[in-house]
């Protein structure tokens, strides 16, 4: 994966010249921002200057080397605009493929390169006054919702480097914003597509989700074949207000040659409710945090995460259920498949925080290796501050197992459509989960695809 | 009409010689019954025939049909009509029993068979399931995740019942069944007797034979057949028990 041999000071060049401050200052001139955000992105640049390169030290990064990612060569900015698409039809091939029909794109986003190509909703959004836009429109248009929540869940705390560079540099990002008591009936989809080589992408997703209010949100994330490695950090910040309502769902499918890391993260307030279904299947390397923060009683979580690794894939993922007031309820679920020498690393955090009492929390890792070179490790834990609680954690990692097989097959099953069956009821726990159909059926093709080819 | 013979087959697992040449033809239109005590190798036979990868063949041919099985694949060796019903049959969590059904039926048929529809399957089922006083939400159940001994010899059934295959192995079908399950799934196996089916029904007790009327009945000691009889034979088994066979054909297994 990466080569472990080269310094690990070269990463932390920061007068490397793709990151300096003098990229802040083009990103933000080129994108014509207003002063504040300009000023913001510097003070996290500032504060990112600061901050040391995460090191196998650090428990978050202790398993996956990252030593040899030299973040700093990609480039976060390059001024080059993009082309609208007037049409559907004229959307990138792989968004359009996504469809089984156009009349299934409701609301639907396309971010190109980080720039806005193509936007569509459905009449009820507008007259609810139904943010869903670029986040550089959302900038110019309604700073005061931006100012108030950008860079405010809490994100840069965790894993602060990459957190914090994103913040600085964002060059692409949706915003969502569903007033009080709206109740959106069409699931808002985003896509957001790399196609250039040697880029650092930025994507910044903002959620909000006013008192009373539901939403669906879908985010894919793609890129064209690329030849050469590109970088890809992410952030997805989300506020879900009293008894208000998300079902965030993401498909992360990313070319063999891109290094993702993401980070995730939910502020849950009183009654709110807010459901998570991450699909993690492309990238080289995908380092991920998800994470939900219930921060008001009766506050409540399900998270659910379906990943699986192929070729020599590395996927890392961090999942955190904390909870920081009483009567609130969380439930992970994460599944991973990993074929030939993949690679899964996943670590579970369930937080309670003193007076927290009548925490429910549930957390299960399970994992299905299905190649002989494949390696699934699990770290599930707990820290708990509070005496009145119900936590439960458990992790497996399992084969295909011999009787199962000749059993399918004694059905006539050949050996790939048994082992077909087996994945698919493996996921099948997490999928049925999904209410609406287009979007079942599209995680159900991306396992296809990964389901077709498997040798034992 | 179809036929399975066995000639001289010889069976180990990891390097235990379990079966020591057995021979037997089933035809399609009789029912075999085969008995022995514990340990005699009936269920090594069962899952040899149908090609489980820990049983090692080291001799002799398995023929269907004149085409001999035992270089195939569990899958292929069902394709070509052979079925086994296992005695602990595997569970497959998230697997439903009508997606399961179907992918086997099609699998069966090679590609060659009729698309059905899912109502239409349905409604074939439905019939296959009344037999088996299975209710209808099996179908919407993973397969035999949770599933009672009973409902998993039930299951195994259906599948033979759904697969139509030209000769069926049934392997201690009727162990842990209560009476009333032993008839209904005796009531399920008869359905499919006739030219057209042939069996080989393992089982320890003469119980079963009660319900599954055989035309033969063979004894297997020490991994092979030494006595073979008529329908009436394992009655007298049952009368006299294994340890008269235990000292006729020796102890050395």
């Amino acid at each position: 994966m990466i080569h472990p041999e080269l310094d690990r000071e070269v990463m932390i060049k920061t007068e490397n010249p793709n990151f300096s401050r003098k990229h802040v200052e083009a990103i933000a001139e080129w994108k014509a921002e207003p002063d504040w955000m300009r000023s913001r992105r510097l003070q996290l640049f500032a504060a990112f200057e600061k901050i040391s390169m995460p090191g196998r030290k650090d428990e978050n990064w202790r398993r996956t080397d990252i030593t040899g990612l030299e973040y700093a060569r990609y480039l976060a900015f390059e001024p080059i605009a993009e082309t609208p698409a007037q049409s559907f039809s004229a959307l990138p091939e792989l968004v359009q493929r996504a469809f089984a029909a156009e009349s299934e794109a409701g609301n639907l986003l396309v971010n190109h390169n980080g720039q806005q190509i193509f936007r569509r909703t459905t009449a009820a959004l507008e007259p609810a006054k139904v943010i869903f836009t670029s986040l550089d429109e959302a900038v110019k248009r309604h700073p005061e919702l931006v100012q108030k929540y950008f860079m405010q869940s809490g994100a840069q705390s965790q894993d602060e480097k990459f957190t914090t560079l994103n913040g600085a540099f964002w060059n692409g990002g949706t915003f969502l914003y569903v007033p009080k008591n709206v109740k959106v009936e069409t699931p808002v989809r985003n896509f957001n597509v790399l196609s250039r080589a040697k880029a650092a992408a930025f994507d910044h997703i903002l959620i909000v989700v006013e008192e009373g209010a539901e939403v669906t949100f879908f985010e894919e994330n793609l890129s064209t074949e690329l030849q050469q490695q590109a970088f890809v950090n992410n952030i997805v910040e989300v506020f879900v207000k009293p008894g208000a309502r998300l079902q965030y769902i993401s498909l992360q499918n990313y070319g063999h040659t891109i290094y993702n890391f993401s980070h995730k993260r939910a502020l849950i307030e009183r009654d709110a409710t807010m459901n998570w279904l991450v699909g993690t299947f492309g990238a080289q390397l995908s380092k991920s945090v998800i994470g939900s923060l219930l921060q008001g009683a009766g506050g409540n979580t399900e998270m659910l995460g379906l990943c699986f690794g192929d070729s020599n894939q590395v996927i890392d993922q961090n999942t955190l259920q904390i909870h920081e007031a009483p009567h609130t309820k969380s439930e992970l679920l994460f599944k991973t498949a990993l074929k030939e020498k993949a690679r899964s690393i996943y670590k579970g955090t369930i937080n309670v925080v003193p007076g927290a009492q009548k925490t429910d929390a549930y957390q299960a890792n399970r994992n299905l290796v299905l190649g002989r070179e494949a390696r699934a490790d699990s770290i599930p834990g707990l820290e708990i501050e509070a005496n009145d609680v119900r936590c439960t954690h458990g992790a497996t990692v399992g084969t295909v197992d011999a009787e199962q097989l000749f059993y399918l097959m004694s059905r006539g099953l050949s050996r790939g459509e048994a082992v077909k069956i087996i994945v698919d009821g493996f996921f099948e726990p997490v999928l049925r989960r999904i209410p609406d159909e287009h979007v079942a059926a599209r995680l159900r093709k991306t396992i296809d695809e990964k389901t077709a080819a498997i040798v034992l | 009409m179809s036929k399975l013979e066995i000639r001289d087959l010889r069976v180990k697992i990891e390097d235990k010689a379990i079966l020591n040449g057995v021979n037997l033809t089933v035809n399609q239109g009789e029912i075999h019954a085969l008995m022995g005590p514990n340990g005699s190798g009936k269920s090594t036979l069962a899952n040899a025939l149908m090609g489980h990868p820990k049983y090692e063949i080291t001799g002799g041919e398995i023929l269907l049909d004149g085409e001999n099985l035992v270089e195939m694949e569990a899958d292929e060796r069902a394709r070509k009509g052979l079925f086994l019903a296992f005695q602990y049959p595997s569970e497959v969590p998230g697997v439903t029993v009508m997606n399961f059904l179907r992918t086997a039926l099609k699998a069966r048929q090679n590609g060659s068979g009729k698309d059905m529809s899912i109502s239409e399957f349905r409604k074939v089922l439905q019939k296959k399931m009344a037999l088996l006083k299975m209710e209808e939400n099996f179908l919407s159940r993973y397969l035999n995740e949770g599933f009672s001994g009973g409902e998993k010899k039930r299951m195994e059934i259906l599948q033979l019942t759904v697969l139509q295959p030209k000769i069926a192995v049934l392997d201690e079908t009727d162990s842990g069944l209560d009476i009333d399950a032993l008839r209904t799934v005796s009531d399920g196996v008869n359905s499919m007797t006739g030219p057209n089916f042939g069996a080989l029904v393992i089982t320890h007790y003469q119980r079963l034979l009660n319900y599954i009327k055989p035309h033969f009945v063979h004894v297997m000691w020490n991994g092979q057949i030494v006595v073979n009889g008529g329908p009436e034979f394992a009655l007298e088994l049952e009368a006299k028990g294994y340890d008269w066979i235990k000292e006729k054909y020796g102890n050395n297994a």
